[in-house]
Parts: structure tokens; sequence; C-alpha cells
């Protein structure tokens, strides 16, 4: 009985792997400098923030909840430890902890009022997503804080695997998410949530807790993100991350995840983040210009969900 | 009656993954009523949905006043005169009667709504099938389940009909709105309308058919004049087997002295006024009442799913007398739930049979340090499925794949492996099969005979007079009565249900 789900699952992934082969030999034969190692290593130091972002994303999806705050939340976050490093010279471990921190506040805060006061999550972190970045801009005085070399190591390639520590410890949280998903009762019964809320509630289960963890997750994963962002750029920049909630949510979608909860995985995500990602970086190097970009993108996205749900009928 | 054949169906077989339907034949003729029986799963649903356009049969062929008949989709066979009734209504809510009868084709001029028009449209309507009592003005939410399955009917109506098809109409109403629908199907019949009656009551199938056709494992096994077969014939041929009289079956008791709940002056806003009553440890208590009666606001009470309300409610050894706030506080302390509408809020269609089973007791008896044991799941919900007697392929395999009475043995099932000490059933044998029902009852029985106990609420005063050792009724939110088994009769609970305003005190209280 394993056999099935497992089957499904490869099948699944399998999908998605192919969409990726074929976006990747598309740039590969279309331009010269794509089918280089350093490629690879150039996606792979892109995507840690955003995987991170459409991990916690996908939780939330999956209780049924959305989460448009993200992109606010890891602006906050990375503001939070420039201004801590630069204003206050305070050390970087403490920097960490504090963005980090920072990042899940807002997430217990999202979780804490649409839960607790029965809120729809869209309507509570739209306003998240005005307040936090309100207060990014307020703490960097909307400006642009350049942080320097203190943090670069974390998103400096390694030498000999050219993987950056912050790549690394993406596909980490990504591996263990998927555990956490698949195997723990948190994860079952966020699964279970997201299908029936009132069926759980009826068994007997508290349902609070676990949708309120399920935010506080994506927020922690945010204030994290914001940690890489900072890092990747070397500055923290209070317009950080504007729009990051739509190419998260993109990312779960593109991975097969339901807007309407209980289906998803964080390993399809992260191919969804992957795909996007490949797709950017290959355009770039085509040469195609921003609006096109932005116009190809859609497109995926939209092919993506379209053979998604002919997929689901099918089965 | 006129012996026109309106309808017929020839050799009509459909698949999905097994053979649902092999060979049918049935005719329907003008003006007649022609019940349609079988157990969940027989293929009554996928016959009609056939008729309907709803499915495509794989074989076979059929003719609508005379003339071949093959709808690909709704929109054919409603404009081919063919209206269908679903058990879930189909209704919005948020708008009026009016709204509702009229949304395909409202009056309007410039785009803007003619409100005065369609409420005289509305009223005319109603008026002509023969349901003036309802305010077309007033919104769907505030009318009553029967109310809006009348509604349902009349919109059905409302488009041009010779073949009605009405699923189960009678599940949410009480005796007098039946009586009034069956009153009103009669006209419907004098029109020369077709109408094919599914109904698991077989009382009523023998009060309002003409003929009736039963339908076993895909296969029509009987067609003929409703007088010419008895009930428990019939039930025969559903089950397929020869059962024994099973109102005859002897009634065991495994009620103990020792109290397992009271309730104490239970309020609920102005849903439950002052209930009072307890409940023992091994006894099957029944709860009687008319719909809107409060039977199903007493259990969610108890259950802790309404939180606005006062009095007590005390546990079996419990020093905490006050009700429970939430579910989850109901169910630390022994109490457990199975809902009226079993797919809305009773079981997780979408997950698998493995999954449904623990969903009580995952963190309790199959994790460890918050990861699950998948192995000891698998172990545990196999026995508990043979012990269920549920009929399945895989245990991984979808909840919505089984039958309505093999989900609502699972729903039942979750709470065998948790310390549940009291079981509240509400309406648990609604839309499931004869078969089905009878296995409930016995894991009923088995569980009461380990000194758990039941509350148990149904429409059906039968099946309460059946597993039952005790029924109270509810009138308008008051405990109107309390009969024993040793002196009740049917004819006082029904009265009893009728009654509003008087009030008895529970003897044993």
């Amino acid at each position: 009985m394993q056999l099935k789900t497992a089957k499904h699952f490869a099948l699944h992934h399998a999908g998605l792997l192919v969409v990726l082969g074929i976006l990747t030999l598309i740039f590969g034969l279309g331009t010269d400098s794509f089918f280089r190692f350093q490629t690879l290593g150039v996606i792979a130091n892109q995507i840690p923030d955003l995987t991170l972002v459409a991990v916690g994303m996908t939780f939330v999806l999956i209780i049924r909840g959305i989460d448009l705050s993200v992109g606010s939340t890891l602006a906050l976050s990375s503001a939070a430890l420039g201004s801590l490093l630069i204003d206050h010279d305070q050390p970087v471990l403490l920097a960490i902890i504090a963005a980090v921190l920072v990042g899940s506040l807002c997430g217990a805060a999202n979780g804490l009022i649409s839960v607790k006061a029965n809120i729809p999550s869209f309507i509570v972190t739209l306003s998240m997503l005005e307040i936090a970045r309100g207060l990014t801009k307020l703490i960097t005085n909307s400006e642009t804080k350049y942080i320097g070399s203190v943090i670069e190591p974390i998103s400096n390639p390694i030498s000999p695997i050219s993987f950056s520590p912050a790549f690394l410890f993406a596909v980490t949280v990504v591996v263990a998410s998927q555990f956490v998903l698949r195997r723990t009762v948190f994860g079952r019964y966020c699964i279970a949530i997201g299908t029936n809320e009132d069926a759980v509630r009826l068994s007997g289960i508290n349902v609070v807790p676990y949708k309120v963890t399920a935010f506080v997750l994506c927020g922690v994963f945010c204030g994290i993100a914001g940690i890489f962002h900072a890092a990747k750029l070397s500055t923290a920049d209070p317009n950080a991350a504007v729009g990051m909630e739509l190419s998260a949510i993109a990312a779960c979608v593109i991975g097969g995840t339901s807007l309407m909860g209980g289906r998803g995985n964080v390993s399809s995500t992260f191919l969804g983040v992957l795909i996007i990602a490949t797709l950017q970086t290959g355009l770039a190097t085509l040469g195609v210009s921003d609006p096109i970009k932005q116009i190809i993108t859609g497109s995926v996205i939209l092919i993506a969900v379209i053979s998604d749900a002919l997929r689901q009928r099918w089965s | 009656m006129k012996t026109h054949v309106l309808f017929s169906a020839d050799h009509l077989s459909k698949s999905f993954a097994v053979k649902v339907l092999s060979n049918i034949n049935f005719d329907l003729t003008a003006g007649e009523i022609h019940g349609l029986v079988g157990a969940n799963g027989a293929g009554k649903s996928t016959f009609c949905n056939i008729i309907a356009g709803l499915t495509i049969a794989d074989s076979g062929c059929m003719t609508l006043d005379g003339k071949t008949y093959q709808p690909r989709n709704r929109t054919q066979s409603i404009q081919a005169g063919v209206q269908m009734v679903h058990q879930e209504l189909s209704l919005i809510h948020h708008l009026t009667v009016a709204e509702n009868l009229f949304l395909n084709k409202l009056p309007t001029r410039c785009g803007v709504i003619q409100h005065r028009q369609l409420l005289k449209q509305a009223a005319m309507l109603l008026n002509r099938i023969g349901l003036p009592q309802i305010d077309p003005d007033c919104a769907i939410a505030s009318l009553g389940a029967g109310q809006q399955q009348l509604v349902e009917i009349a919109m059905a109506l409302s488009r041009q009909c010779k073949i009605l098809i009405l699923d189960e109409p009678t599940s949410s109403l009480n005796s007098i709105e039946t009586q009034q629908l069956f009153e009103w199907l009669c006209e419907l019949k004098d029109q020369g309308i077709g109408i094919i009656f599914i109904s698991h009551r077989l009382d009523e199938l023998s009060l309002i058919t003409d003929r009736i056709s039963i339908l076993r494992d895909g296969e029509l096994v009987y067609t003929g004049a409703t007088d010419k077969i008895t009930p428990s014939q019939i039930l025969d041929q559903i089950a397929c087997k020869n059962r024994k009289t099973q109102t005859e079956t002897a009634f065991k008791s495994y009620c103990k002295p020792e109290l397992a709940l009271r309730v104490k002056n239970l309020k609920v806003n102005d849903q439950l006024q002052d209930i009072s009553f307890h409940l023992r440890r091994g006894e099957r208590l029944g709860v009687a009442g008319l719909m809107g009666s409060g039977r199903t606001e007493l259990l969610n009470a108890i259950y802790g799913e309404v939180s606005s309300k006062r009095g007590s409610i005390q546990v079996l050894g419990d020093t905490m007398d006050k009700p429970f706030q939430r579910p989850h506080l109901a169910a630390q302390n022994g109490l457990g739930m199975l809902p009226e509408d079993r797919k809305e809020s009773g079981v997780l269609l979408d997950l698998n049979l493995t999954q449904n089973l623990t969903i009580s007791s995952l963190k309790k008896k199959f994790s460890r340090f918050g990861i699950t044991q998948e192995a000891k799941e698998r172990r545990v919900s196999d026995d508990l499925l043979s012990e269920l007697g549920v009929s399945f392929q895989d245990q991984s395999q979808y909840l919505h794949t089984l039958s309505g009475g093999n989900q609502q043995k699972i729903a039942f099932g979750k709470w065998l492996i948790t310390h549940t000490q009291t079981l509240l059933l509400d309406e648990p044998t609604r839309g499931i099969d004869a078969a089905a029902r009878l296995s409930l009852y016995t894991l009923m029985e088995r569980f009461v005979s380990r000194g758990k106990s039941i509350i148990m609420v149904s429409s059906d005063l039968d099946e309460l007079m059946q597993t039952c050792d005790r029924i109270i009724v509810l009138a308008e939110g008051q405990l109107t009565q309390t009969f024993d088994r040793a002196t009740w009769k049917s004819e006082e609970i029904i009265k009893a249900c009728f009654a509003n305003s008087k009030t008895e005190e529970d003897p044993c209280n």
C-alpha cells in the first residue's frame, strides 16, 4: 500500500523534473554560456531565501490559510539584522537571533489573530504586509544600509562544491520539512485540517495550536530568509523582497499545492522554486527584456496550474 | 392511469473501475410514481445521473417520449424536461426564495433586477405548484430544512418538466412536511409527470409509489406493482438473503446502575431550555423529536460545539460540572461524537482509511516524540477494519471511495481506539442501506456491552425503539417526556414529540 502513494509521489515529481529538464535544454541550446557549471552555482545561490519563504508558505497553504506578509517580514528581519550590526554594533550571533525572532513574532501575530479571532488569514496577513513594511522603513529610515563583509560568508560559495552555506541550509530545511509534513503528528494534522477542519475539530482535536504553529513556522523561515537575503546583497534594503509573496505562492502552486488546503508537498514546492529560478536565470542569459520575462514567467505558472488541474481530473 | 411510456432504458450499462450498472431495462409511464430502492452502492445514483445527463452510459440506449434520448450534459437533459432534485440541497442561502427560483432568468431592465416583478412571478409560481405558504421574499437560510427541500423541488418544477427524479426527498422532512410533499406529488402525477422516487424508507415507498424497482449490485432485480410486494420482501430483495424480521430480534440491555453522564438545567440561547437528564453506564439513550426540536443542538451543547450555554454537564466520576467549551475538552473527558452531516463534518473524505481511523488517537497512541508510527497505525487499523466489517480493497484508498455505510463505520471506529466512554450519535444511519444499518446497531451493542454508553438522535422512531434502553423526547427545545423500554408505546412517543411547552421532570433525577 505504501507503494501506491510512493508511485503517485514519484510520478508527480517526475512531471516537474521533466519541465525543469526541458527548460534547461532550451536555455542550454539557446545560449553558449548556460551549460556551464557556474550557472548551477548562480541559480543555487540565488534561491535560498525564496526556498525558505516558499516552504513556510506551503505549510500555511496546506492548512487552508495564506500568508501575504512574507516579503515584508523578510525585509523587517533583515532590517533588524542590519540595524543591530551597524547602528548598535552588536555581535553577529545576537543580530541573527534577533532577526529570526522578529520573523517568528510576525508569524505568531498572523497566526494568533487569524485563528483566535477567526478572521481570514488573507486579511490579517495583508495588514501585516503593510505594518511590517512600515516598521522596516522606520528602522532603516527608508535608506539602504550597507552591512559589509560580516555576514557575507553565509552566501559565499564554499570553494570545492560551489554551493553557499545558505543554499545547503535551505536544502536541509526542505528535507526536514518534508519529513515533518509527512511523518509527524503536526504534519498529519495540518493536512487533515486543510481537507476538513470541522471534521478534525469534531474528532476531538484542538486545531488552534496546529494552525498557529503553521504561521509561526512560516514566520521563522521568513526571518532566516531575511538573513540570507541581507547576506546575498550585503545590505539591508527597506524595499527588499517586495512582491515575494507572489513568487512564493507561484512556487507552491507550480509544485501542486492547493490553495484550497490539504494538498501539497515541500519537495515539490522546492522543484517549483527551481523552475522559477531556472526560468529567470535562463531568460536573463538569453538577453530577454524584463517585460517579456514577466510574460513568460506568468505563462509558465498558468501552464503548470492547468496541467495540474487536468492531472487531478484524470486520476 | 395512462399507460403511455414516457421514458425507457434498454440494456443500460456503466463501469467506472468496476461494473456499476449492468443491463438495466427500466421504463417509466406518464403519471406514475416509480420507487427506486437498493443498498448504498447498488447503482441508484449512477442510474439517475445517467438519466439526468451527469454521467454518460457505456452502452445501452434510452428513449424519452418515444424518441431516442442521449443527453451529453445536464443542460441538454434539462431542456428535454428531465429534472433532478439531489439529496444535498443546491440552493443559495443568502438569496431569497424568489431569487433562487428565477436565478437563471431574473427579470431585468438594463441589467437591474425588477424586484417587484420578480416577487410577483415567484408568488405566482409558488401558488401554481401548491406552495402558497412560502414567502418568496424571505432568505433561504431562514427556512427550515423541510421547506428548503420543497423550494428545491419547486425550482425543478418551474422548468419544463416531464420526468422528476427525487433522491431521498424525505430524509430531511418531518412527518407533516412529508405528508404535504406526498399530496403534492399526487397532484403532479395527475398532471402526467413521471416521478422517480428514491428512498430508503420502505413504509413511504409502499404508501406513495405505483411501482417499485429494486437494484442490487448494479442489476435490476425486481420491477413490479407496489401492492404486489411487502416491505419485508423488498428488504429481502435488497439484501438478497432471507432475513428474520428484525423488529423481533431480542433486545438485550447492558445498562448498569452507575451514572455515566448527568446533564442539569442545560440552556442554549433560545434553542434549548432547562434540559436535565442522566445517562447510565452501558445504556443506550435515544433522543426523539421533530426537526428543529433541538435534538442536534443538545448533542452539540454536550460536546462543546456551542459556546454560549449555561447549566451543568457532569461526566462519570468527574468533579467538574461546567459544560465543555470546546470539543477537544469534551473528548479529553471521554466523549465522542458522530455529527449529523457525515460528509461535511464527520469524516475526512480526502484522507485514507487508516488516517481516518487514527485521527482522534494519533498523538497518544501512534506517535513517539511527535513522529508518527505508521507501521503500528497500519497494524491497528487492519484489525479495526475487520472488526468493523468494512468492505475495502486497501487501507490506503481514499475514504470517498467507500459507500456511506462503510464511511460511517469508520467514523464510529475511530472512537473505539480512544478512551471514549460516551458516544453522541446524531442520525448515524441517515442515508445508509439496511445491511450497513444492522451492522452499525451491532457495533453499538458491542460498544455498550463494555460498560460504555451511547446517546443517539434519530428521526426514525422504529430505529430508536429497536436499539435504545430509554428514549427522551424533545419538543421546541424542551424535554417533554422520558420513556422506558418496558412501558413505551410508539403512539405515545409520537404524541410527546408534538407536545409543546409542557415540561415533565425526569423521574430519576
